[in-house]
């Protein structure tokens, strides 16, 4: 039986951190028959986890628009095509909103903003008539979690340029579509895990009773990037219904993190 | 004693195909070898193994080739030779090609060899040099199959003997040649035709040619094309 992405090319940008969003997502397109260019800032990282599974490795930063255009030739020299796009980089900074610095709004910015428009445009530049880009938003972009105005502003802000590459694009055949995970258990959660009652009281926001998997994500985006998916422009709310219902507040989390504490 | 002994070829594209196999003769014949191209890790490989200097570069970035010289005259103090061999190929022809391909290809192609000549004449416009600069067969015979390749290779072709009949006019010592290989089995190459091409080139029969016109056994010779197919193009049907 033919694999789901049979002969496709795919680049994963934000794939260096060993086991994060971005790896799982590169892991399911290989095993899904893609040929994938895995992209990040870790040149050792990168190289160990395209070898394991038989993709190519590019160094990239996506502040940097010449580095993302290099990425693009390098993922048609190397595959000879471009099918998919998958950003799925992210900084998760939670800081209160009076004490954001202005060279951290610039700099979430860059990374949450203006990278993903560049990466947008090289891959563009390169893709022919058919593709799918996939930009991993959040859903926090929809519902608020307080501390967290700059991330949320600049995800919801990349998930409107994506409905507007879909409008545009659409004529030569390429989707282009968001997905927000909500809580999620990668290593940009890890820290969070370890603090005691943190992640449980996130759990009443979940419809479906538990937080989200790199796997959950990967295999929505797999469905977005094959030829199965008539879907473009959306945000494919990929959270168990969390934007159903809400996250918990900062004083919630405090309680809930003392609790545990005294327990 | 090796024929390039004492010179300095920066070679694009060279972390794999025929940049690579560029870059292996010429450093055997004894040239001080800059290894450049947008796989940082093929690159860095290739420099490896030849004991050059590898530079990240992306033949259409104004700002890289900047950078790829300077860091090639700061390491070795001169430039003799710019092989500009960067490339990139996918089927695609004129129903099929969008305008966004079309420019990319011409960017690498066209442009990149545009810069690299450019940059290549203003550093060697006083000790004189060789830039050879790889087209295709291509540029010479139909191959609908890779519209925008084709193209931009015959941009390239058109572009080495103007630079070559301004280096002449000037009276720089510069020279500069096209090549134009035929089907090589290279990954590149391998990924349109299909293995097992038949008849197809290794990446030394034009790494041979390349060797010759980056040495001063060619120094008669400026704006000339050479052909390495085997005759492939030269005869009547496949």
């Amino acid at each position: 039986m033919m694999k789901r992405l049979q002969d496709k090319v795919a680049i994963v940008l934000g794939a260096a951190g060993r086991d994060n969003m971005g790896q799982e997502i590169a892991r399911r397109f290989a095993a899904e028959g893609a040929r994938v260019v895995v992209a990040g800032r870790q040149a050792d990282e990168l190289a160990r986890f395209a070898a394991t599974i038989g993709g190519c490795a590019a160094v990239c930063d996506i502040t940097r628009a010449a580095d993302l255009r290099a990425l693009a030739v390098q993922a048609m020299q190397w595959g000879g095509r471009l099918d998919i796009a998958v950003n799925a980089t992210g900084w998760g900074l939670l800081k209160p909103f009076l004490e954001m610095t202005e060279d951290e709004i610039d700099r979430i910015s860059a990374l949450q903003f203006k990278g993903p428009f560049m990466f947008f445009q090289a891959v563009l530049a390169v893709m022919g008539r058919g593709g799918s880009i996939i930009q991993i938003s959040s859903a926090t972009a929809t519902i608020m979690l307080d501390d967290h105005a700059a991330y949320m502003g600049t995800k919801a802000g990349t998930d409107h340029v994506v409905r507007c590459v879909a409008n545009e694009f659409g004529g030569r055949g390429i989707r282009a579509n968001s997905i927000s995970p909500g809580l999620t258990d990668t290593p940009m959660t890890a820290g969070a895990k370890t603090v005691p009652g943190l992640f449980d009281c996130f759990l009443p926001g979940y419809p479906l009773g538990r937080i989200g998997t790199r796997a959950d994500i990967a295999a929505a985006a797999v469905w977005l990037a094959s030829d199965e998916c008539f879907m473009t422009g959306q945000n494919l709310q990929v959270n168990g219904g969390l934007t159903l219902r809400r996250n918990p507040s900062g004083a919630e989390m405090q309680a809930s993190i003392a609790k545990a504490a005294a327990a | 004693m090796g024929r390039m002994n004492g010179k300095v070829a920066v070679i694009t594209g060279a972390g794999t195909g025929l940049g690579e196999a560029d870059a292996i003769a010429l450093a055997r014949e004894g040239a001080s070898v800059v290894v450049t191209d947008v796989d940082a890790d093929a690159g860095r490989a290739v420099a490896e193994r030849i004991g050059g200097l590898f530079v990240r570069h992306d033949v259409r970035e104004a700002d890289d080739w900047r950078a790829v010289i300077s860091a090639t005259l700061a390491r070795f103090g001169r430039l003799d030779v710019l092989v500009n061999n960067a490339g990139i190929v996918f089927p695609s022809d004129i129903e099929t090609t969008t305008l966004e391909q079309y420019r990319l290809v011409n960017a690498v192609h066209a442009e990149g060899t545009f810069l690299g000549c450019q940059f290549a004449v203003e550093a060697m416009k006083e000790s004189g040099g060789s830039i050879i600069n790889i087209a295709s067969i291509t540029a010479l015979r139909a191959a609908p199959q890779v519209l925008p390749y084709a193209a931009a290779k015959g941009a390239i072709r058109a572009l080495s003997l103007a630079v070559a009949g301004h280096c002449r006019d000037k009276g720089y010592p510069i020279r500069c040649n096209a090549i134009f290989p035929g089907v090589m089995a290279t990954k590149l190459v391998v990924s349109v035709v299909g293995e097992n091409y038949p008849g197809a080139g290794q990446p030394d029969d034009v790494a041979n040619m390349v060797v010759f016109l980056a040495s001063d056994e060619s120094r008669f010779i400026n704006g000339a094309e050479f052909v390495v197919d085997n005759g492939a193009s030269a005869r009547l049907a496949a």
